[in-house]
């Protein structure tokens, strides 16, 4: 995802297409608006090209030693970011572009974090281009969130942005009368980014292969998602067609070959996000179709039913402190169990997690410290993340923060990060 | 005959003059409060708000928005989206004010593209750390305190009721007690001071640079100062455009999300 310009130059075409777009805007900004915007628009007046933009340092490291890895820089990422943006009453058009370099590595690379262009309609907005979508109401935990991810930079301490990717598609979204439906194509189906580095533990299938193969596939992902509010609760349901974003790994003995691929996925979910006398209260649930239906190849996961349930309560002031309570039920579970080989790891029919949130925002927004605590009651894995962002002055600010990963077992969802426990370090001045 | 005609003219006006006083004298404090909360503000407004905050020291951080606003009191719909600084620009803020039950909110954060509600509880939190809290952005509604008119003052040369409401419940609200003073002319609040649950003053608003914009009373200007901390918010209304057209479907998910 890093090179993602250098690797494919459809991408190429995009940016160029979007980047002459805006420029040719700057000289028709100087005409006066049209006189046939509708005064009842709210966005009544076109705005000239924007160029925003941040420069960003992004450091991590792991300050002690931990079993087989020694004390040292995860990241030195050096991140400078160039925004160009254009809004009008019809249309707008948008491009991030990310410029790397990461001293640790020793790696340069150019990213596309978003471009697209939107046009806008009296009920109809349609959005073309590399995008950021987000679905559910999880807190750092995602059910109907199906969309890229790049797990490896929040590992060591991204902002929290970064944990989003972008997908490359096409979004319509269709309002009225308090309904909305937002309909998505996605021609290209994008994996999550997971950590490769070497500086990182993580679990690894499969050890003993020589070659290891990541099979494209390639597959044309569609969504839709119809909300509204209901009594007050903004609802949603969810119907998804592409690929399961958790991998598959197949191993081949007469090759000594891991291949790892992305199966089909299904999912239909709900999610509700609401106030009640108790605080804030948040559901989401999401049944996934996976390719194993049957339940009986240990190496793909069987179909499961997801549910969460999270409550936030105001302290006092800006002070907050939230509870999520997820569990996954995994479908046809004695057919895994049958079909598990002798030796391997089982896990249980439901998986319950908690989380705990607690955030405050001091010294009028200028001081934001958060802990986040994650707990699989099952695996006994678990998950901390505390940080604490404080700004300089506008738009300039720094964050300090650590993560620590612990579970007995090294193949578990954050047991497989114990030897990552890192504090990291960033400094962003906004443009 | 025609001056008949002139003095009974004249005995109406006079008549209509005192009617008026006479109905001003006998206002309660609550028909003052519910007057000042009903004056008219258009059935909708577009204002492109500028929000200074200062530290004590006299440090200063700017943030502009545009504002939309539809109806007025309990029936009041806000869509805020920043517009500056950088790191905040496109962050959206939604409000659905409710008669007899907890407001709708809403916050977009366009840097993960995510509508998220925001708790009711909330509403006495800092709104984006000014002195302002969310419930001064949507409003308080009139009956969820109790009135009591304790005389009149001039603010600024202008004759104003001096109301004081202390809230019903004392948890609905942050302070437990305010003092308004309300002109006698257009009901526009001119000055609030707040005092916290010890009964220490707690911050204190100043309405400025009022004057009618498309015919309706406006302060360009509102500061809040913070008497505790030394620290204080000065909003400037930049644009101010009232009765716009804006409908319910202005104020939405999909408007939110779009951005400015």
């Amino acid at each position: 995802m890093m090179t993602f310009l250098r690797d494919n130059p459809l991408h190429f075409g995009l940016v160029g297409v979007l980047l002459l777009a805006t420029s040719g805007l700057l000289s028709a900004q100087q005409q006066e608006p049209s006189d046939g915007v509708e005064a009842s628009s709210p966005r009544e007046e076109s705005s000239p090209v924007e160029i925003h933009g941040f420069l960003q340092t992004n450091n991590s490291i792991r300050p002690f030693r931990s079993g087989d890895f020694a004390s040292q820089l995860l990241k030195a990422e050096q991140r400078g970011q160039l925004e160009l943006s254009h809004k009008s009453p019809q249309w707008d058009a948008n491009v991030k572009l990310d410029f790397l370099y990461d001293a640790v590595e020793a790696e340069a690379s150019t990213q596309l974090r978003e471009g697209y262009i939107s046009c806008y309609g009296k009920n109809l907005d349609l959005r073309v281009g590399k995008q950021i979508i987000t679905w559910g109401v999880g807190d750092l935990v995602f059910l109907t969130d199906v969309f890229p991810k790049d797990w490896a930079g929040f590992i060591t301490g991204a902002p929290i942005e970064y944990l989003k990717e972008g997908s490359t598609g096409l979004r319509a979204n269709y309002e009225k009368k308090g309904v909305g439906l937002e309909a998505i194509v996605i021609p290209e189906f994008e994996p999550d980014t997971f950590p490769t580095s070497d500086r990182l533990s993580f679990f690894t299938p499969y050890p003993q292969a020589a070659d290891r193969i990541l099979d494209p596939s390639e597959r044309s992902e569609y969504g839709l998602r119809l909300s509204k509010t209901l009594s007050g609760f903004s609802s949603s349901l969810y119907l998804f067609s592409g690929r399961d974003p958790f991998p598959i790994v197949h191993f081949d003995p007469a090759t000594s070959t891991a291949t790892t691929r992305f199966g089909p996925l299904g999912m239909v979910g709900l999610s509700t996000q609401g106030n009640t006398k108790k605080g804030l209260l948040s559901a989401e649930a999401a049944y996934y179709r996976t390719e194993d239906t049957a339940g009986t190849d240990p190496e793909i996961n069987n179909p499961s039913l997801k549910t969460l349930i999270g409550l936030e309560r105001t302290l006092k002031g800006n002070e907050t402190l939230g509870f999520q309570f997820t569990q996954d039920w995994m479908l046809r579970y004695g057919d895994y169990r049958r079909a598990l080989p002798a030796g391997f790891p089982s896990r249980d029919s439901v998986l319950n997690t908690l989380t705990v949130r607690w955030r405050n925002s001091l010294r009028n927004d200028t001081v934001k410290p958060t802990l986040f605590g994650l707990y699989n009651l099952n695996d006994r894995d678990w998950f901390v993340k505390a940080e604490a962002q404080m700004e300089i002055r506008s738009g300039v600010w720094y964050l300090v923060g650590a993560h620590l990963f612990g579970g007995g077992k090294p193949y578990t969802m954050f047991g497989q990060f114990d030897h990552n426990d890192n504090v990291y370090f960033t400094v962003r001045a906004a443009f | 005959m025609q001056l008949t005609r002139k003095m009974s003219w004249i005995v109406m006006a006079v008549s209509t003059l005192l009617t008026g006083a006479v109905v001003h004298a006998e206002l309660s404090a609550t028909d003052i409060m519910t007057r000042a909360e009903q004056r008219d503000i258009g059935k909708d407004e577009q204002s492109q708000i500028t929000m200074t905050l200062v530290t004590k020291g006299g440090e200063k951080r700017v943030r502009k928005m545009k504002m939309l606003r539809l109806g007025k009191a309990s029936s009041k719909k806000v869509l805020i989206h920043f517009l500056e600084p950088t790191d905040v620009r496109g962050v959206g803020f939604m409000v659905w004010r409710h008669k007899d039950k907890d407001d709708d909110r809403w916050l977009y954060l366009p840097s993960l593209k995510m509508v998220r509600r925001i708790a009711a509880a909330d509403k006495r939190a800092s709104f984006v750390g000014s002195d302002f809290v969310y419930e001064d952005i949507a409003g308080r509604d009139v009956d969820e305190d109790t009135h009591s008119l304790t005389g009149t003052e001039e603010v600024d040369a202008a004759d104003c009721y001096v109301v004081k409401s202390v809230p019903k419940s004392a948890k609905s609200a942050e302070f437990s007690s305010k003092t308004s003073w309300v002109r006698k002319d257009s009901f526009v609040v001119v000055k609030e001071t707040y005092l916290d649950k010890q009964g220490k003053k707690l911050k204190e608003l100043t309405a400025d640079d009022l004057g009618k914009v498309e015919g309706i009373w406006t302060a360009r200007k509102q500061t809040v100062r913070n008497v505790q901390t030394g620290h204080y918010t000065v909003v400037t209304w930049d644009k101010v455009n009232y009765n716009t057209g804006l409908s319910d479907d202005d104020f939405t998910e999909r408007q939110l999300r779009r951005g400015v």
